[in-house]
Formats: structure tokens, C-alpha cells, sequence
């Protein structure tokens, strides 16, 4: 049984509450472990690859997130199969400070709204506080976060302690409810520091962006949100956490204004490009 | 064709009270009666009377029918009539046909590390899960779709018939294609009543009921009654006449120059009592053709010796020294009665979809994927990029004609409208010249209601083919409940239907890998 949700939450422009209810893979996550499967593809390439495992399988309820927005790419076709056979991984292209080093924070994505906010997010740190490590991992198939011993698609605990470390704080960006998150990782050693950001049932028909400022799944809480987790940035952190309080409030009367999103919101990219093939 | 009912109807009732003294060959006494008294005796002679009769049409026209028993709660008679045919011992040799056999038929209904008292996907022949409402229609048209010659044979009780998402199914009719579909016979059965409350439809004015379904586009043929052997023939007469009509309406939309009018189907309305030759009254109070026959009639038979002599009596009046031989067995000339190998509804293969199921052919993902030269760098609608692998798909597996895209109206609104490139939108009402890839035939099914995508994607999967299902967010308050197979609500209960479908199937020995 394969379903395909778009349309989803993070985009109220011609609907409203009556269609931001992202629970459905709440309700399907408590099935059965060997038949469900949650997939969160980031972007067009990652999509095809899911869509086409799913018709390759037989009794599974596959549900795939997606959107149907015109969106950043961010893996080739190689990369989002290495990333989607993985279920999870890190976007080494993304982390800020030397590879191979143990992160000061992770930040984590599942959706395509939470991965361009992440990634938004990542981008305002560097640029503020430059020397902080950030890790970046972008999870396409949810189960891969439950343990092994509960779900066949969970990582061993090795493998998710490599992702997630097992002290530094987690910032998790997530397409729906955030309890799930919870939920799917409360056996893992780093879970006390998981601090998912997801739907918090606010907000109606209005601007993309300003729901996901509604939430807190914006770019700018999420920065905030890193900020707080990193108790040794002290002053210089309280200076950009104030910037980032005022772009919030800069947001809300523009939004409120000009009934769109301010140019820097919409017109936003990844600037750092990348070496010659994308993504990992 | 009487006694095989009786012979059903007794297995019935043997399966929701005894533990012991299966034939009755001695007196009955309170150790042979379950000390649990669980299951639904109300539904249950009518779906025999159904079962039997479609026996006898199968035989007489060779035909392949799958039993869709939507009031769930009759688990005893498809038990019972799967135990009959012979396919209950195929799939479960340790319940063979004999007294022994009976006996432990009989002890493990509704009992501890035996069987549920729905009709279950352990159920040989079954693609329904009972008990919940509203998707015994929905479920027979998925099946129907893409099987021209298979006849869906679908019961919906008047208690589902009050629900939802069963009354939206009644459209299904719109979608249902004469000439590459098979056929659905719907059979509303009216006993009357459910758990303490009549039902709407059995206590409407004749002529509106007639009317609503004329309006549905249906048209209804009327068996209604309680005497047994005028009801066997007017049953007989109706099917064979039903029959009759579905065949002509399938030779003419498989001819040259068919003009691609929605037919109007015909189905059944069986208005028989509840409870139907049990106990008349229990205590002084109404039982038979009334809602205190819904679950246990007699529902002190162990502790209690008058009960217990009702219950004796019930049995007895089905008279099974006439219907099994001394070793249990249904004598031969009753067992012929039932169709032979493959076309028992039991051992039906559409029943068991990973029997008949293909694989897909898939096109290569990877020529649908977009350059990326470095994250970011492009600007893309995931989605319309998912459309032109699905248009692929479509194409690919045109000649299988095994796999559907269904939703909400919203193929084009996701951006997969590339599929509309190789198929259409499958519409059985009017056209207009001006309305934009409707047609006869199409991989696309769209209703507004979830339910029915919902419900006729289960069918169809159920059946051994392939789907996808597409929509925006499920709506508020329609897949977000918890849920069990019991819970009230809709896509969120279908969803647990198909899951409960999909993970007992995995485990069942009568079951092969399904969808």
C-alpha cells in the first residue's frame, strides 16, 4: 500500500487548519514494525528513488512525504541514492568547521520545508559565528531513527551514535508532530538532548514561511534554538540571538504588509555551493 | 440445497457455544458448552442462505465469485461454509473433516489461541476484514476493477449500510467499466436490526428505498420473506435472473460499437429475520427477527439447565443425523452441492492476491532524475519529476493493466500530470466535450472521497495488483485517530484494515505474500 501526502502542512496558501494535520504518519508509525515504512524525501531526486523502492515492495504500507513546491535541489541522482539506501546520513557539504571533527551541534532534518530551514539556519550561523562546528544530517526514512531492536530499518546504536553523537545537543527539524521523534528515539544514548521542532498545530491560510515562524520550524528559531544549546557562545551569542529576534519581528510586519514573503525569505539559496558532486 | 444450509447453520451455532459433543450424540450437558459465550448468531443464517445460493449459481454457470462478507460479525458461517467445501482442512489440515474435526471447528471460535470471531484474513476466501463499517462495497469494486471475469459478490448489512463511507460506495458504480471490469453485485440485507436499535433502511417506505438506490443508478431486485423453502426459490430465481442481466450488460459493452453507457446493474435487496430459525424467545422476550438475536441468543447455556435445553433444541431442529454420517462427514450428496476446487469461494485465487500478483515493470529511475551541479543550484517541483517515472509506469505496465493511481482529485494539483500524457481519469457519467481527460478507461481514479480511494486501492491490492495512493495532507479529524480495528473512524480504520491485512498475511498459511 503505497501513499504519496503533498500539499503538506508548511504550505497554507489557499487552505488552512482543516488540512495541516500531519499526523498520518503518527497513526502509521503505531502499526506494525515489519510492515510500516515513513519516508521524508528532501527533494526531487531523493523522491524518485523512494517512489520507485516502494513499487518494488510487497506487503508494506509505504507513506511518502513530499512537496510539491518549486524547491531547492540539493543531491544529484548518485548522491540521493547513496543518501536514500542509507535511510540517513550526513550532508557533509553542509557541516560547518573541519570534517572529521566531532560537531558542537547537530542539526537534523526531516521534510523538505525542515531540510531548506535547516539549511537557512546553518547558513545564518556560519555567517554570525563562523567558528562553531554544526553537523547537518538529513534523515529520508524515519524508521532508520527507532532501534534496531523495534524496527528492522532502525541503526544499530553504533551507527546512530555516529550521526548523533552521544552528548552534543540535537536540534531536529521535523516535517509533523514532534513527539514522533521522540517517540522513535527515546532508547538511544542521546536522546536527552534531542529538541525537535515540528508542528505545534498554530497558524492558518497565510504566507509559507510565516507557518513555519508560527511553528518554530523557521531558520530563525532554529538558529535560536542552536544558540541556546551552546552555553559557551555566551555575549556574542546574545548579540545574534537579538539580530535574530528582530528579523522575526521584521518578518511579521512584512508578511502582515505586503501579504508575501520578504525578498530575502523567498529568494534565499544555499550559497556555498559545493566540491564537484553534490551531496553525500 | 435446504439441508446444506441447515448443515452451515448448525455449524454455526455449534461454533459459538460448544467445546464438546460436536454431533450431538449424546444429550448436552453444561461441560460441552463454551463457559465464554461469544460471537454474532443475528447476521449469521443469512450469510449461510447467501453462501449457499452463490454455491449453486457458481456450479450451474462455472463462474469465479469472491465473497465480500461485509457484516464482519458472520465469522461462523464463512467458517462454517469454508469447513463445508472442503478448502477450512486444505489451509488448516489439523480441522479435518470429521467429527474430530468439528470438535476442535468448534472449540476454537472465539476462543483463546484460535480463531477471531470476524471474519478475518485467516478466513480462507476473505479479503475483509469484519467488524468495522464501511468498506465491504469499496473493497468489492477495488477487486473488481481490472478482473473482467470475476463476479464480486458483495453482502452489505443494514447496520454498515448506515455508515459513511458505505454510503458514498454506492458510486462506485460510476467508475466501474463494463467492458474490462468485472461485475459487482451488491446484496443489502435488510434483518432489520443491529445491536439494540432497528436500522434505518430496513424501516424505510418501500418506495423511497427503491428510489434511493434507482438513484444510485442500481437496480434493485427484491427477495423478502421468512419461510426457508419459498426463500430458496425465490433467492435461486433472483440470482439467476441478476446473473442474467450482468451477463447481458457484459456481452453488450464487450461488442463492437458498445456507446459506453453506464449500465445500470442490478442487486439484491434480502429482507430476512434476524436471527433467522433460532430460538423464537428466550425468557418471554422477543429473540428471533428482533436485535436481541444480534450476538448470543441463549446466553446462559452452560449454567442454566432451561437454556441449555433451548440451545439443545435449536440444534436439533437443524437435524444433523441427516446432514453428517456416523465419522461427522457431510454426506456425499450434500457435499456436491458445493463447487469444485478453485471455484469454492474459499480457495478462490483472487482471494489470495499473492497468488496472482506480477511484479511492475519499472522504468530506470535515474533518466527521470535532474542534473544538480551543486546543492541548491536548481530549482524543482519534486513531484512533477515523480509524474513522469508514474506516466512510465503507467505505459509499462498498460497490457498488465495492474496498477491504478487513485486520490482525492488532486493528480494534477500533486503536479502528476504527466500520467495524463499515456492515460485518463476513468469516468462513467456524462462527458463533455469541453471536460479535460475524462474517458471510459484510465489508470486514474478520483473522488473526493477518501474513503473510497481508500477502500477501492485495498480492494485492488488485496486482489494481487499494484497502486499508489496521492493526496495532500489526509484531512483533520480523517486519519488522525488512534486506532484499532474496532475504532469509529475512516481513513485511519481502513488504514488499520490494510495493515492488519498486510502484516497477518505474512505469517498465514493461506494467505501468499500479498500486496
Amino acid at each position: 500500500m503505497n501513499y504519496l501526502l503533498t500539499s503538506h502542512v508548511w504550505r497554507q496558501d489557499h487552505n488552512g487548519f482543516s488540512h495541516q494535520d500531519p499526523g498520518f504518519a503518527d497513526f502509521v508509525a503505531n502499526k506494525k514494525a515489519d510492515t510500516v515504512r515513513l519516508y521524508f524525501p528532501p527533494d526531487a531526486n531523493t523522491l524518485l528513488w523512494v517512489t520507485d523502492h516502494c513499487l518494488r515492495t510487497w506487503n508494506r504500507i509505504n507513506v511518502i512525504t513530499a512537496g510539491k513546491q518549486p524547491s531547492p535541489q540539493w543531491l544529484s541522482a548518485d548522491a540521493a541514492e547513496r543518501h536514500c539506501k542509507a535511510g540517513a546520513g550526513i550532508w557533509d557539504w553542509a557541516c560547518t568547521g573541519p570534517s572529521g571533527e566531532e560537531p558542537d551541534i547537530v542539526i537534523a532534518c526531516a521534510g523538505d520545508v525542515p531540510t531548506m530551514e535547516t539549511l537557512a539556519a546553518v547558513d545564518l550561523v556560519r555567517t554570525a559565528l563562523p567558528e562553531i562546528r554544526i553537523r547537518v544530517v538529513n534523515v529520508v526514512d524515519l524508521m532508520t531513527l527507532q532501534s534496531h531492536s523495534e524496527h528492522p530499518h532502525g541503526f544499530a546504536d553504533e551507527i546512530f551514535d555516529r550521526l548523533f553523537t552521544t552528548d552534543k545537543p540535537v536540534i531536529f527539524a521535523y516535517h509533523g508532530y514532534p513527539y514522533l521523534i521522540h517517540r522513535l528515539t527515546y532508547r538511544r544514548n542521546n536522546h536527552d538532548n534531542f529538541h525537535v521542532h515540528g508542528f505545534h498545530e498554530e497558524g492558518t491560510t497565510t504566507t509559507p514561511f510565516d507557518i513555519a515562524v508560527m511553528n518554530q520550524i523557521d531558520r530563525f528559531h532554529l538558529a535560536l534554538s542552536a544558540l541556546r544549546r551552546l552555553p559557551q557562545l555566551a555575549e556574542r551569542s546574545a548579540q545574534f540571538g537579538a539580530a535574530l529576534e528582530r528579523k522575526l519581528e521584521e518578518h511579521k510586519a512584512y508578511v502582515c504588509e505586503h501579504g508575501e514573503d520578504m525578498p530575502e525569505i523567498r529568494d534565499w539559496t544555499w550559497p556555498y555551493g559545493t566540491a564537484a558532486e553534490a551531496g553525500d | 440445497m435446504d439441508r446444506y444450509w441447515r448443515a452451515a447453520n448448525y455449524l454455526s451455532v455449534g461454533q459459538i457455544y460448544l467445546m464438546d459433543n460436536p454431533l450431538l450424540r449424546e444429550p448436552l450437558r453444561a461441560e460441552h458448552v463454551k463457559p465464554r459465550l461469544l460471537g454474532h448468531w443475528g447476521t449469521t443464517p443469512g450469510l449461510n442462505f447467501i453462501y449457499v445460493h452463490l454455491n449453486r449459481l457458481i456450479r450451474k454457470r462455472d463462474l469465479d465469485v469472491l465473497y465480500v462478507c461485509g457484516p464482519g460479525h458472520g465469522g461462523p458461517a464463512m467458517v462454517a461454509n469454508t469447513w463445508l467445501e472442503g478448502s477450512y482442512s486444505e489451509i488448516y489440515p489439523d480441522i479435518g473433516r470429521d467429527a474430530e474435526g468439528m470438535r476442535k471447528l468448534f472449540k476454537q471460535f472465539s476462543f483463546p489461541g484460535g480463531v477471531p470471531s470476524h471474519v478475518a484474513p485467516e478466513t480462507p476466501g476473505s479479503i475483509h476484514e469484519g467488524g468495522e463499517l464501511g468498506y465491504a462495497l469499496v473493497h468489492a469494486f477495488g477487486a473488481a476493477f481490472d478482473n473482467p471475469d470475476l463476479i464480486v459478490a458483495c453482502v452489505v448489512g443494514d447496520g454498515e449500510a448506515e455508515t459513511g463511507p458505505l454510503a458514498a460506495a454506492w458510486h462506485s458504480n460510476k467508475f466501474l467499466n463494463p467492458r474490462v471490469d468485472g461485475a459487482v453485485l451488491p446484496i443489502l440485507h435488510l434483518n432489520g436490526y443491529k445491536i439494540a436499535n432497528p436500522t434505518l433502511l430496513a424501516r424505510m417506505d418501500v418506495g423511497e428505498l427503491k428510489s434511493l438506490f434507482t438513484g444510485y443508478g442500481y437496480d434493485p431486485f427484491f427477495v423478502e420473506g421468512s419461510d426457508p423453502m419459498a426463500m430458496h426459490g425465490l433467492m435461486a430465481a433472483t440470482l439467476d435472473e441478476a446473473m442474467d442481466r450482468i451477463r447481458d450488460i457484459q456481452t453488450g459493452a464487450r461488442k463492437e460499437g458498445w456507446a459506453g453507457d453506464r449500465p445500470r446493474w442490478p442487486m439484491i435487496i434480502l429482507r430476512s429475520p434476524k436471527g433467522w430459525t433460532g430460538p423464537k424467545e428466550v425468557d418471554g422476550e422477543k429473540v428471533e427477527d428482533f436485535w436481541r438475536s444480534h450476538q448470543v441468543p441463549v446466553s446462559n447455556a452452560r449454567g442454566n439447565a432451561a437454556h441449555r435445553q433451548i440451545l439443545e433444541e435449536w440444534m436439533r431442529s437443524y437435524r444433523p443425523e441427516e446432514l453428517f454420517d456416523a465419522e461427522g462427514r457431510l454426506l456425499p450428496e450434500i457435499a456436491a452441492l458445493a463447487p469444485k476446487r478453485e471455484k469454492r469461494m474459499g480457495a478462490l485465487p483472487h482471494a489470495n492476491g499473492g497468488l496472482l500478483k506480477k511484479d511492475l515493470v519499472l522504468p530506470d529511475w535515474k533518466s527521470f532524475a535532474i542534473e544538480v551541479p551543486e546543492p541548491g543550484g536548481r530549482i524543482a517541483e519534486a513531484t512533477r519529476l515523480m509524474g513522469a517515472y508514474l506516466r512510465d509506469v503507467i505505459s509499462l505496465n498498460g497490457e498488465a493493466r495492474n496498477f491504478r493511481l487513485m486520490g482525492p482529485d488532486e493528480t494534477s494539483s500533486n503536479r502528476l500530470d504527466a500520467v495524463f500524457d499515456v492515460t485518463d481519469r476513468v469516468w462513467m457519467e456524462g462527458i463533455e466535450p469541453y471536460d479535460v481527460h475524462l474517458a471510459r478507461e484510465g489508470r486514474v481514479m478520483e473522488v473526493l472521497s477518501e474513503h473510497l480511494c481508500q477502500g477501492w486501492l485495498e480492494g485492488y491490492l488485496l486482489t494481487g495488483r499494484h497502486g499508489l495512493f496521492s493526496s495532500l495532507h489526509p484531512h483533520r479529524g480523517l486519519h488522525g485517530q488512534p486506532a484499532c480495528e474496532m475504532a469509529e473512524d475512516l481513513g485511519g480504520i481502513a488504514l488499520a484494515q490494510a495493515d492488519r491485512l498486510v502484516e497477518l498475511s505474512v505469517d498465514l498459511p493461506c494467505l501468499a505474500p500479498g500486496p
